[in-house]
């Protein structure tokens, strides 16, 4: 059964690797429109020094942006959650904003920021923000009133109640959010660089395919996919490790 | 000598339902007093009002002579659903209330260590997370917390009533070299009356809803208490009499 699962896990990619290959090659699809994978992966040989840079770059970006967004997204998430005046104040304002995709932005993120960085840390802060803020409050809301009052019972101040027990009652629904959040602000980073910036991962293939090199263009998104899908396993190892009392 | 607790005529509704009717009674300095009454009678209400988790609508509840404000450690409550903390191990839990009145880390600790021996069968679970620990061990664990807190009188909301008689008997005979260890004065709430003759001083009988009290039993048997003692029996008989006729 171990086994029978390896093969299908692992069959399927080189299965559909193989067909690709013989289908450029063969030029049944054009190997401009489809580069064959063995150009494609070519490319990480002959400008290794390239990818690194650019992912290095977008990886930063999405660091900055994202972290402005944790830090803000689980704050104002607890407060909404823990006092039914701050989330009336701003339940509808959330309630717009929240439906604006982050890509909608860039405009608005050129003009206040101009093409660089700063545009890159505001849309994927924009993209993290509101996943992140929705699971955190809804956790918080979550909490059970037994765990609450027991706290009361035993002295604990607001400050103490949010430190000892919504945020750590709250914390796998706030990690779901961080997580999606993590996810969302690495899609935003990717269209940001392509539109909004002179490097990076997006920015790398939107160059490529001005003069079709699509091996790059397709060396570049497996690059996002790949560093998506680490960070994903990365941030799901920390998370059991956080909860290992649940 | 001035009673711990005083509660003077308190009633107490919820909308149109009127739960307390005029309950008044006083707890004595070391005094192990346990209240019986049918399920769904007002017990809990009665306890949350007194640990300052309920408002009430009339009378009095004075704490050495004070009129209680709000909830407090001096009223340390072991809840009859379990209400440790999950994140917390059983030493942090137990850290909880010494914490709260504002020790150092250390000073919390060596706290909550004396309150582990106190309480049996804790020993060797202190770095454990709540989820390993059986029914009843959670309720050591948040009866040492209440200790922690070290309350004027410790309110118990029927601390035993979920787990299996054997433990529940076991449980009892704890309580009591707990209580004589520590001098606490003890508030006991149950539906079983031969858990309140078998651990009080005296029995305080609630009549069905609204809750007033019938009858108030001093029970003037040396302990350990024989549950088969004729006299036990006969104070058993008459107490259950008691509720029946309601
Ligand atoms: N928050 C509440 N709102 C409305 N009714 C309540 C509330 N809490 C308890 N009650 C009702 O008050 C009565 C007494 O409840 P409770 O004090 O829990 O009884 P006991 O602990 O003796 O079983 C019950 O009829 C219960 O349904
Ligand atoms: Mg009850």
């Amino acid at each position: 059964m171990e086994r029978r699962s390896l093969a299908l896990k692992v069959g399927t990619p080189v299965a559909v690797l193989i067909a690709w290959e013989v289908i450029s090659r063969t030029g049944i699809i054009s190997p401009v429109l489809l580069p064959p994978p063995s150009k494609v992966f070519a490319v990480f040989v002959e400008m290794p020094g390239q990818i690194a840079v650019n992912a290095a770059t977008s990886l930063y970006r999405v660091a900055v942006g994202y972290s402005i967004a944790a830090v803000s997204g689980v704050t104002l998430g607890v407060l909404m959650g823990a006092y039914k005046d701050v989330e009336t104040a701003l339940d509808l304002l959330v309630e717009i904003i929240r439906p604006i995709p982050p890509i909608a932005w860039i405009p608005m993120a050129i003009v206040w920021f101009g093409i660089g960085d700063a545009s890159a840390f505001f849309i994927i802060f924009i993209g993290a923000f509101f996943p992140i803020l929705l699971s955190t409050r809804a956790g918080v809301k979550h909490v059970d009133r037994i765990y609450i009052e027991a706290a009361l019972n035993l002295g604990a101040d607001d400050k103490a109640l949010i430190r000892h027990v919504l945020l750590p009652a709250a914390l796998p629904e706030i990690l779901t959010g961080l997580r999606t959040g993590l996810g969302v602000g690495w899609m935003c980073v990717v269209a940001a660089e392509m539109i909004a910036a002179k490097s990076g991962l997006g920015y790398m293939i939107i160059e490529a395919q001005r003069v079709l090199a699509t091996d790059q263009v397709i060396a570049g998104m497996l690059t996002i996919g790949v560093l998506g899908l680490l960070m994903d396993r990365g941030f799901r190892a920390l998370e059991k490790r956080l909860l290992a009392w649940m | 000598m001035e009673p711990v607790l005083e509660v003077k005529n308190l009633v107490k509704s919820y909308d149109d339902l009127l739960v307390l009717d005029h309950v008044s009674f006083d707890v004595h300095e070391g005094e192990f007093l346990a209240v019986v009454g049918p399920s769904g009678c007002g017990k809990t209400t009665l306890l949350r009002i007194i640990a300052g988790l309920e408002d009430y609508d009339e009378g009095e509840v004075l704490l050495r002579g004070e009129p209680i404000e709000g909830p407090g450690p001096d009223r340390a409550m072991v809840f009859q659903e379990y209400a440790v903390f999950p994140w917390k191990t059983v030493l942090e839990n137990v850290m909880f209330a010494p914490l709260m009145r504002g020790l150092d880390p250390e000073e919390a600790e060596r706290i909550a260590r004396k309150y582990l021996k106190v309480v049996p069968g804790l020993e060797g679970f202190e770095d454990e997370y709540p989820k390993k620990l059986s029914g009843g061990m959670r309720q050591r664990v948040a009866i040492a917390r209440a200790l922690a807190a070290e309350p004027e009188i410790l309110l118990m909301d029927e601390p035993f009533a979920a787990v299996d008689a054997q433990t529940r008997n076991r449980m009892q005979e704890e309580l009591l070299k707990i209580w004589k260890e520590t001098e606490k004065t003890i508030l006991l709430v149950t539906h079983n009356v031969e858990e309140a003759v078998f651990l009080a001083d005296r029995v305080m009988v609630l009549s069905n809803r609204p809750a007033k009290v019938v009858d108030v039993v001093d029970i003037d048997l040396p302990r350990p208490r024989d549950r088969t003692d004729p006299e036990f029996v006969r104070i058993r008989a008459r107490i259950l009499e008691t509720l029946g006729a309601l």
